[in-house]
């Protein structure tokens, strides 16, 4: 059941890309002009900057190209010897190409094929990955036309480094050329020493990166490519490359070389200054010296394009097998756990009882949507957190009618990965609370600012996030501004919210700079928060930060007492994880854990706005605390159930009833999703190899309970109690297909499928991208944000990088 | 390169000069790295074959730039990793602070709600509103079919209204909607 608003036609239409069919409906004619409408609006947004021209430096260098294009054609320099060039060209539309080879070296060229099975996707930006196979002992070299290979740009196998380019003082100043060595690496081939960069003295090469070699069993390698820019020109990095002798190898290279070949290093253009002139020995993707490859070995080359295929058009082969391949995952600073996924549970004695604290969080599903569509790779499977990427999504259901702070929906329909299982759906929705009702708020951010968060998406996106939650504020609502880099301190002191002149100033005043020293600045947070505290108020400390707690206390098992410490006291925290590089996700994560909060990952305003302002306040208007789920399983009913995700959410049964245990809160009109993959009596449990019991206890007749399935218990306290209320809610499952089911458990359905496959979880069954894109897209809904739009492309995004 | 091609190379210039640096700046989020790349995409117009490129004209310089610009961004991302602190901050491909001062109220909720969109719906109404290009010629920059070109105008129009609305004050957002399943 599509929307009839999804067809791009009425898009086409509006715009007059196509005509319009005459005869169309009311509400597609209305459609089609709120398009028009919007797109008038935004023609006209835009049409008010002004056009630039080119500076009088780069106006001067292009026209002495012109004037050099009207001489002779320059006689090119002889590069290294190649085998064949071209290789590339049309490589998008080659399926397989079996290559001329009577070219070049003269080496023993038969039997080398390349071909590219599954360059699917032209719009990933010229990504492409490449493996080769020896039938036998073979030769291969790379190199990419846009940084080729300079004379003596040696790579320097085993050491890595650059800056060596030995025919430097030929081309002026060139810098020297990167190595792109291979090195050998420990047992994970691992990633070579970053080099630096050298911006103005000419000497400018810079290292290259390495890979690692590995005599036996599975390496990886990680290799990056850095250029250097300037007066003098720089020289071009290395690419690195993995390699062992027998089994599997990959490696990585970027191209972001940048040095010039010699032939094209020219003084005035390209990014050299006056002096300069790339460097050479630059090389491109695939840099690495000639490789002995004995028989049967793979040899898997990742790079990424700068531009178009075509960019990678010089490719010598000896001989080898040339394969897309791209299922390489890029090492990361960046720490995120490891997730031992829940099993299938049997339902009996206390294992009838599964016992979780819910968990509204949803960063997880931002940091993997900038791994696949921005950084074009996996994500880390420690960071596929299913109830955080079930949880992103907002589902259409009722809050509660009576007193409770929330309403249970519970539904269950056959699972779409294995059609013999029954999913089960319980969905929380808190109670709506408008915003003129919403207590007043006591807010202080704690804001980093050190050297680290000094990126456009960390630093300036905090200041826009805040600017974005001041503009909700009034007069009764509180302000405080803190920062913390190598020293803590107030910037700006508590301050009511509809003083937004003074809110805005402060926030335009910050810098980044220094080290981060978190431990302090919590401290000084959660005093100015308790020196205005508001009784029955929203008292929050948020925090700001990508996480990388470099000095000082940089315990987390400290910090993260300090804040439980704290929650105790009434004031909340809220972690909002900024930028990539180094956030460290699990600090944050169980930070917000325990200080009864909650964590949000921004990468954009749009998530800023999703996270602090499209929720109200309700992210930071707790209604209800330490909430717990438990939930029973009747075993006449169910013969193992497993829950999917949660995983570190998990509690002890005697926990649900232990008011001394913290767990998670619920925010006013929050909604908190859980699903359960249930083994129905009478099916095969998966990896069960256990007998029947004999021993159980047999219970009397349980009369019309007998028919349920499971019951969910809830625990919670309000705000400011130390008293948990209980609440129960039966289930007896139907028996329903899954096609039968609401929109909003089919699309929960496909993102946790989706999680399955991303994580590649031994549960995954018949789970497939296919299925989920199709799922997903039968399941849109309303999804006035977008969301559920967007999530179709992380899914095209995904299966066409995991094979 | 005879006088004609040189007469049609300063023709492009003199039209798409100023369209290619506004559109590297935004890809870019860097007006000085714009430059860079604009002088090199209309070097690469003069080694070009004109009786080929003339008639893909604009969209072969776009994807030239887009292309230039892409590589400098995957360049620049690995240098910010290892000497974030050499490098100038730079505002992101979003909303551009200069021209949210530049525009009016309805204007700047336009171009911010725009900041926000996914980057390549983002790319295409740019290249749509911004450049003019058809949906033929903004699949051929962006390397993508023309169906995938509506389709990505169609979704970023459509989030757009929505984040545009999201602006005004009385709209509620998505998860206070809580309408009746």
């Amino acid at each position: 059941m599509s929307d009839r608003r999804d067809d791009p036609r009425l898009t086409a239409w509006a715009l007059g890309e196509r005509e319009a069919p005459d005869a169309l409906g009311e509400e597609e004619r209305a459609e089609v002009d709120a398009i028009r409408a919007a797109a008038a609006e935004v023609e006209a947004a835009l049409a008010a900057a002004p056009l630039p021209s080119l500076d009088p430096a780069h106006r001067e260098s292009l026209e002495e190209a012109i004037r050099e294009a009207r001489g002779p054609a320059p006689v090119p320099v002889a590069a290294e010897p190649r085998a064949f060039t071209g290789l590339w060209v049309g490589l998008p539309a080659a399926a397989v190409l079996v290559l001329g080879l009577a070219v070049g070296t003269g080496a023993n060229l038969d039997g080398l094929t390349v071909s590219y099975p599954s360059y699917s996707d032209p719009g990933l930006d010229g990504h492409l990955e490449v493996r080769f196979r020896a039938a036998e002992n073979a030769e291969v070299r790379f190199q990419s036309s846009s940084m080729p290979l300079a004379n003596g740009g040696a790579y320097n196998a085993g050491e890595g480094k650059g800056g060596q380019q030995p025919n430097s003082s030929v081309y002026g100043f060139g810098g020297g050329g990167g190595g792109g060595s291979h090195q050998y690496a420990g047992n994970t081939g691992g990633t070579g020493p970053y080099p630096s960069y050298s911006t103005w003295n000419g000497t400018g090469g810079v290292g290259g990166a390495t890979g690692g070699i590995r005599p036996s069993s599975a390496a990886t390698g990680n290799g990056n490519l850095f250029y250097s820019k300037g007066v003098a020109g720089g020289g071009g990095g290395g690419g690195g490359i993995a390699l062992k002798s027998a089994g599997e190898i990959r490696a990585r290279g970027q191209i972001i070389a940048g040095g010039r070949n010699p032939e094209e290093a020219k003084p005035p253009y390209y990014y050299g200054g006056a002096g300069g002139g790339g460097g050479g020995g630059s090389v491109g993707d695939f840099a690495f010296d000639t490789l002995a490859i004995g028989p049967d070995v793979h040899v898997t080359v990742v790079g990424s394009l700068p531009a178009t295929l075509n960019s990678l058009r010089d490719v010598t082969v000896n001989h080898g097998v040339v394969i897309v391949d791209n299922t390489f995952q890029e090492p990361s600073t960046e720490s995120y756990g490891v997730i031992v996924e829940n099993a299938f549970v049997r339902p009996r004695g206390d294992a009838a009882l599964s016992t979780f604290s819910i968990d509204v969080d949803t960063a997880a599903y931002s940091i993997l949507r900038r791994c696949l569509m921005e950084q074009n790779r996996l994500p880390p499977p420690g960071v596929v957190r299913l109830e955080e990427m079930v949880n992103y999504f907002p589902y259409a259901l009722n809050g509660p009618a009576g007193p409770e702070p929330f309403a249970v929906t519970v539904e269950g329909a056959s699972a779409p990965w294995r059609p013999a299982h029954r999913l089960v759906r319980i969905a929380l929705k808190g109670r709506i609370v408008e915003e003129a009702e919403r207590p007043a708020a006591n807010l202080v951010f704690l804001l980093d600012v050190s050297g680290s968060m000094n990126q456009p998406n960390k630093l300036p996106l905090v200041k826009q996030s805040i600017a974005l939650l001041a503009g909700r504020l009034g007069a009764r609502d509180r302000v405080a501004l803190v920062v913390y880099a190598g020293n803590s301190g107030l910037v700006l002191p508590s301050t009511p919210g509809d003083r937004r002149d003074e809110i805005l100033a402060a926030l335009e005043r910050l810098e980044a700079g220094g080290s981060t020293n978190g431990g302090a600045g919590i401290e000084l947070a959660y005093q100015v928060a308790a020196e205005n505290l508001v009784p029955g108020g929203i008292n929050r400390v948020v925090l700001a930060t990508d996480g990388d707690f470099n000095v000082g206390v940089t315990d987390q098992g400290s910090l993260v007492r300090l804040v439980e410490e704290k929650a105790k006291s009434k004031v909340f925290l809220t972690a909002l994880g900024y930028g990539m590089d180094n956030l460290k996700d699990t600090t944050l994560e169980s930070l917000a854990d325990r200080g009864n909060g909650n964590y949000g990952y921004i990468d954009s305003v749009a998530e800023a706005r999703k996270v602090l302002v499209d929720m109200g306040m309700s992210t930071l208007h707790c209604i209800a605390k330490d909430v717990k789920i438990q939930v029973e399983f009747n075993p006449a009913k169910v013969a193992a159930y497993r829950l999917l995700g949660y995983e570190n959410r998990m509690l002890a049964a005697q926990d649900f009833q232990d008011d001394a245990k913290v767990a998670g809160e619920i925010g006013a009109g929050h909604s908190v999703t859980a699903l359960y993959e249930v083994v129905p009596a009478g099916t095969a449990v998966p990896g069960a190899g256990v007998d029947e019991l004999k021993y159980q206890p047999v219970v009397g007749d349980p009369g019309a309970a007998g028919e349920e399935t499971l019951t969910v218990k809830l625990r919670w306290k309000e705000p400011e109690g130390d008293v948990s209320t209980p609440m129960a809610v039966a289930f007896a499952d139907g028996g329903g297909a899954f096609d039968g089911a609401s929109e909003d458990f089919r699309f929960a359905a496909a993102v946790a499928e989706f999680g399955m496959l991303l994580r590649d979880s031994e549960h995954r069954g018949e789970a497939s991208f296919a299925a989920v894109r199709e799922i997903a897209a039968g399941a849109l809904g309303d999804d006035p944000g977008g969301w559920r739009h967007e999530f179709l492309g992380l899914v095209d995004r995904a299966a066409g990088l995991k094979r | 390169m005879d006088a004609e091609k040189e007469r049609w190379v300063r023709g492009c210039l003199e039209r798409f000069e100023g369209p290619l640096l506004l559109y590297a700046g935004r890809l870019l989020g860097d007006p000085h790295g714009a430059q860079d790349v604009v002088q090199e995409a209309f070097v690469r117009l003069l080694s070009s074959d004109r009786a080929v490129v003339a008639p893909r004209l604009p969209a072969w310089l776009y994807a030239v730039c887009r292309n230039l610009c892409m590589d400098r961004r995957r360049r620049e991302r690995v240098m910010e990793r290892t000497n974030a602190a050499a490098l100038d901050l730079r505002s992101g491909p979003g909303a551009d602070p200069a021209d949210l001062a530049a525009a009016g109220d309805a204007a700047a909720a336009a171009l911010r709600a725009l900041g926000g969109l996914p980057e390549r719906q983002r790319e295409a109404l740019l290249l749509r509103f911004l450049h003019g290009l058809s949906y033929r010629e903004i699949a051929e920059v962006m390397d993508i079919t023309s169906n995938h070109a509506g389709v990505l105008l169609h979704a970023g129009l459509r989030a757009l209204r929505f984040r545009m609305g999201v602006d005004a004050p009385a709209a509620a957002g998505p998860l206070l909607r809580g309408a009746a399943r």
